[in-house]
């Protein structure tokens, strides 16, 4: 009888704690879920280890790589003499002493001697935080192709880690001029995209200009003024061959390209003297006309798809850009509405953004984007004469020509389309101007 | 005869001076006419110099046709073209079908300038203002995600409370009705046993029933203890996930191509330390880049921050990274 | 006798009438500045730069042929920014070159179009267009015949003053009328060196 109520007792104690147990387990989860929603666009921190070089003709790949990506504007370097040991390949490195030094990825590698006295350079690319090696090649090649093989190792390293295929291994063309008075002459140059080998393709006693590369990197077309007169020429990179395809009454000029290389968009004014645009196919030497204001409509520029072209026209009284059908027939359509000066456009190579030059309320000429879709305008360059953009293939940056201030020459240079990242091209001397950027290399 | 010989000489010498005289006179008069060529025709001078700009809508040197200018002879050739092609074209006009033709199209072309103008004015205002009201929507748009994205968040966490509080108060509910049956159980024994064992019980029955009371009371206070902890320990967690959120957050170095619409799970392994010791990825719609991008967020961010005291550690976490913007 | 002296005369009549016909006419200027054309368009300056005041191959040859009283030894229409009205004593200067011209068939002139330096090249090319036709409306308005005009525009490729002030771009901001001399060489064709590899 006694042992009733303190079984009882017992009882209502266990069932109290059960109770209590049973409210306090949610508390101790096994497993718990998190939401990111964003994050930062820092550039990524990466350390490129100077490469065990063969005796070469002294390019150092290294520095070529990295030049190549902080110019991006999407990575930063790690100092030669803050790197934790120069180890040239993967089983040296030692990640957590580099993930210490700051840096993400590391890249290593070797320049080494091949068959035939060429040159094999290899590289390996390295996350410092997980330790696996993410990109891992070799390019061999001549001893004069060493630069080459450096771009093309920037290029895999930049698409490894930003997902978009680089553009380093690329080509320029522009006009130079070199010299004074009798002895000026405007050059023709090709160079790789950061203005290294130079290679002269043309050289005139008359001014040459608008440098136009066609899509399939065989031939460049280009405006040339021997005779007095202006006339639009093409001309193949590989052998030099040169074939007049426009020298008509008044303006031959603005030559560009269609995205399959087969016709030319050109400028032509006739006798009446007011320029408009032209198509003229290569193969068949058929010219159809697009315009036909009173007015200047030139600079004619492809949309991807082949299918439209847009152009400045000051039909309007200030020069701005229009956008009408590639076939014939079609009405134009304005473009840009900002600012009073709009001219020169060049197209993204996703057809999504328009470079040109417009200028400002101050009287600046600077280069802007306009996003064809939204009709966001954006002024990337920060210059008083800044002109003629052109996208590199990859359409992350813009090059263009800046007139620096008093007493110095036009240099070119190259702008990040989000506006934060710009890089100068100096010439060794005199002037440059009129880029124009080559597509890739297949 | 003689006569008639004397008058016809006299008649042949005068037709013969006559003759003579007549060509000589004629030769004469054709060298004299043309000694001086005819002068040419000099245009009537009206020297306005006009402004090109108005001539804009003249098309001065020939009539606007629908057919090229140029004409497109023009072969690729070789070498340049010889210059003569340069004077191609149509005729040019005369200074006088210049000025006449100039100055009909001057008036047509002023027209035609106002006409444009007003309507590109109109275009371009019509224009601006979609733009700003574009802009404005956007922004609004923009705002209102951005107030129902906290709203949301501050929803989340309320409702997590909401529901802390929910179950405390129904486990209260749960104690106190256990409790009053408990107590209704032990006054009818009470009472039955009262009944029962009389005046001798009657001491032990209530040092009984004290002895219960204060083991309900200890119940009581032991089971709201537990609670207690309970809700505190949720409140903290929230608190906590939102450090790890924000922390891991400033670490994913975005690449361009995780754009809105990218979304991928990391399944991460802990240790009590917050170590990130392993990461697996789950389902994921970005490339390599977004892959490797976050799977380096983690483990940039690691040792992770602990968690407040009272609550066990998790070994494992689910991320799912999914931008907005 | 008399029907033929009758037949005498009308023959001396007949003669005199073909004598009286109309010598042929002097070919027009028109076809003249078409075949001298051919000529001057494929003149070029002196392949040696043999020009008067040191002006390079491509450079001003300004002085070198053409008239040099007075207005007409000035060859040089100047612009305000962004505009073709011919400006201060342009009007003279190109109402001298007209009368020289409609007096002097045979002269040619290439009018040479310019801008300053600022904005995007080919649509400079259209504004110094617009500035040589201008001048060459001015000329025919006022005696010069069309062929004895030929109009390019060099835009911003041909200043006088590479400088990048107000005061360089005023200068560059011109027509510039050149008097043409027929029969000198063609002009070197541009060099194309070694193709790159």
């Amino acid at each position: 009888m006694r042992s009733t109520p303190r079984a009882a007792a017992l009882l209502r104690n266990f069932l109290a704690v059960l109770t209590a147990a049973c409210l306090a387990a949610p508390a101790a989860m096994a497993q718990l879920k998190l939401e990111i929603t964003s994050g930062v666009t820092h550039p990524v921190p990466i350390a490129i280890v100077p490469f065990a070089e063969a005796p070469t003709d002294g390019t150092d790949v290294a520095d070529v790589i990295q030049h190549d990506l902080v110019g991006s504007g999407r990575f930063t370097q790690l100092e030669r003499s803050k790197m934790p040991g120069t180890p040239t390949n993967a089983a040296d490195v030692k990640f957590q002493d580099w993930k210490a030094a700051g840096s993400d990825y590391v890249v290593v590698g070797q320049v080494t001697p091949a068959a035939g006295g060429q040159l094999a350079l290899d590289f390996n690319l390295l996350n410092t935080l997980t330790g696996q090696s993410i990109a891992r090649q070799r390019f061999v090649g001549t001893v004069s192709s060493l630069r080459n093989a450096a771009h093309r190792a920037s290029d895999v390293i930049y698409q490894a880690v930003t997902g978009i295929r680089g553009a380093f291994a690329t080509r320029i063309a522009y006009v130079a001029i070199a010299g004074q008075g009798t002895e000026e002459r405007f050059q023709l140059v090709i160079a790789d995209a950061d203005g290294y080998n130079q290679h002269l393709i043309l050289q005139s006693r008359f001014p040459l200009m608008s440098p136009a590369w066609s899509p399939d990197g065989q031939w460049i077309a280009y405006v040339s003024f021997e005779s007095h007169l202006s006339a639009v020429y093409v001309q193949r990179v590989l052998t030099g061959q040169r074939t007049c395809v426009s020298m008509r009454a008044g303006i031959n000029g603005a030559p560009a390209w269609s995205p399959d290389s087969k016709k030319l968009a050109l400028t032509l004014s006739g006798d009446s003297g007011h320029p408009q645009i032209y198509i003229l196919d290569l193969a068949t030497q058929h010219l159809t006309r697009l315009t036909d204001t009173p007015a200047i409509n030139t600079e004619a520029t492809w949309s991807p798809d082949g299918r439209s072209i847009y152009f400045t026209s000051d039909r309007a009284g200030e020069p701005q850009i229009y956008k009408i059908a590639a076939s014939p027939g079609g009405a134009p359509q304005r473009i840009t509405f900002t600012d009073e000066y709009n001219a020169g456009p060049h197209l993204s190579p996703d057809g999504k953004l328009m470079a040109m030059t417009t200028r400002d309320d101050s009287g600046s000429y600077r280069i802007a984007v306009q996003n064809l879709t939204t009709g966001d305008f954006r002024v990337l360059t920060h210059g008083r004469l800044d002109q003629s953009p052109s996208f590199a293939p990859n359409g992350a940056s813009i090059i263009y020509a800046q007139r620096p201030g008093q007493g110095q020459a036009g240099i070119l240079a190259t702008i990040s389309v989000d506006g934060l990242t710009g890089l100068s091209l100096k010439p060794t001397q005199g002037e440059v101007r009129d880029p124009s950027w080559g597509p890739f290399i297949q | 005869m003689s006569s008639e010989s004397v008058r016809d000489r006299w008649l042949s010498i005068g037709m013969s001076v006559l003759l003579h005289g007549s060509l000589v006179a004629l030769l004469a008069v054709g060298w004299w006419h043309f000694r001086h060529p005819a002068p040419a025709p000099t245009p009537p001078i009206d020297a306005t110099v006009v402004d090109a700009r108005t001539l804009k809508g003249a098309g001065v040197a020939s009539a606007p046709t629908p057919e090229p200018k140029p004409a497109p002879q023009t072969q690729p050739q070789q070498t340049p073209p010889p210059p003569e092609q340069a004077a191609e074209g149509p005729p040019p006009p005369t200074p006088d079908e210049l000025a006449m033709r100039q100055q009909a199209a001057q008036q047509e072309a002023e027209h035609e300038a106002k006409a444009q103008k007003e309507l590109l004015a109109r275009q371009q205002a019509e224009q601006e203002k979609q733009a700003r009201e574009e802009q404005e929507r956007q922004a609004a748009a923009a705002q209102a995600a951005e107030d129902e994205k906290a709203a949301q968040v501050k929803a989340a966490a309320q409702a997590r409370q909401l529901a802390q509080a929910k179950k405390l108060a129904d486990a209260r509910k749960k104690t106190a009705a256990k409790l009053a049956a408990q107590k209704k159980l032990a006054e009818e024994r009470k009472l039955a046993e009262a009944k029962k064992l009389a005046a001798q019980r009657q001491a032990e029955a209530s040092r009984q029933a004290e002895a219960e009371r204060q083991a309900r009371v200890a119940d009581l206070q032991r089971s709201l203890r537990e609670e207690e902890r309970a809700s505190a320990a949720s409140g903290a967690l929230a608190s906590w996930q939102s450090e790890l959120e924000s922390r891991i957050q400033q670490h994913w170095i975005r690449p361009p191509t995780a754009q809105q619409g990218i979304d991928c799970i990391l399944n991460v392994s802990l240790v009590s330390g917050g170590e990130v010791t392993d990461v697996t990825l789950g389902q994921c719609n970005g490339d390599d880049a977004v892959r490797e991008s976050i799977k380096n967020a983690v483990y940039a961010a690691s040792p992770l921050p602990p968690p407040p005291n009272n609550i066990a550690y998790p070994h494992q976490l689910e991320i799912e990274f999914k931008p907005t913007n | 006798m008399y029907r033929r002296i009758l037949v005498v005369m009308l023959l001396a009549g007949c003669l005199g009438l073909t004598a009286c016909a109309h010598k042929p006419p002097k070919p027009s200027a028109a076809e003249q500045a078409q075949s001298n054309a051919n000529g001057a368009g494929a003149e070029s300056q002196g392949a040696n730069g043999a020009n008067a005041n040191g002006g390079g191959p491509f450079g001003n040859q300004n002085s070198v042929a053409g008239p040099q009283e007075g207005m007409l030894a000035k060859r040089t229409v100047y612009f305000d920014f962004d505009s073709a009205v011919i400006k201060g004593d342009g009007t003279d200067i190109v109402a001298a070159h007209a009368k020289y011209l409609s007096d002097h068939s045979d002269a040619r002139v290439r009018l040479e179009g310019n801008t300053d330096e600022r904005g995007s090249p080919e649509y400079n090319i259209g504004l110094g267009m617009r500035r040589a036709q201008a001048v060459r409306q001015a000329l025919l308005l006022q005696g010069a015949s069309a062929g004895q005009i030929t109009v390019v525009s060099y835009g911003a490729e041909h200043p006088v003053d590479p400088a990048h002030s107000e005061d360089a771009w005023s200068k560059n901001r011109r027509v510039d009328i050149v008097y043409l001399t027929p029969g000198m060489q063609p002009p070197q064709a541009p060099q194309a060196p070694q193709p790159p590899q």
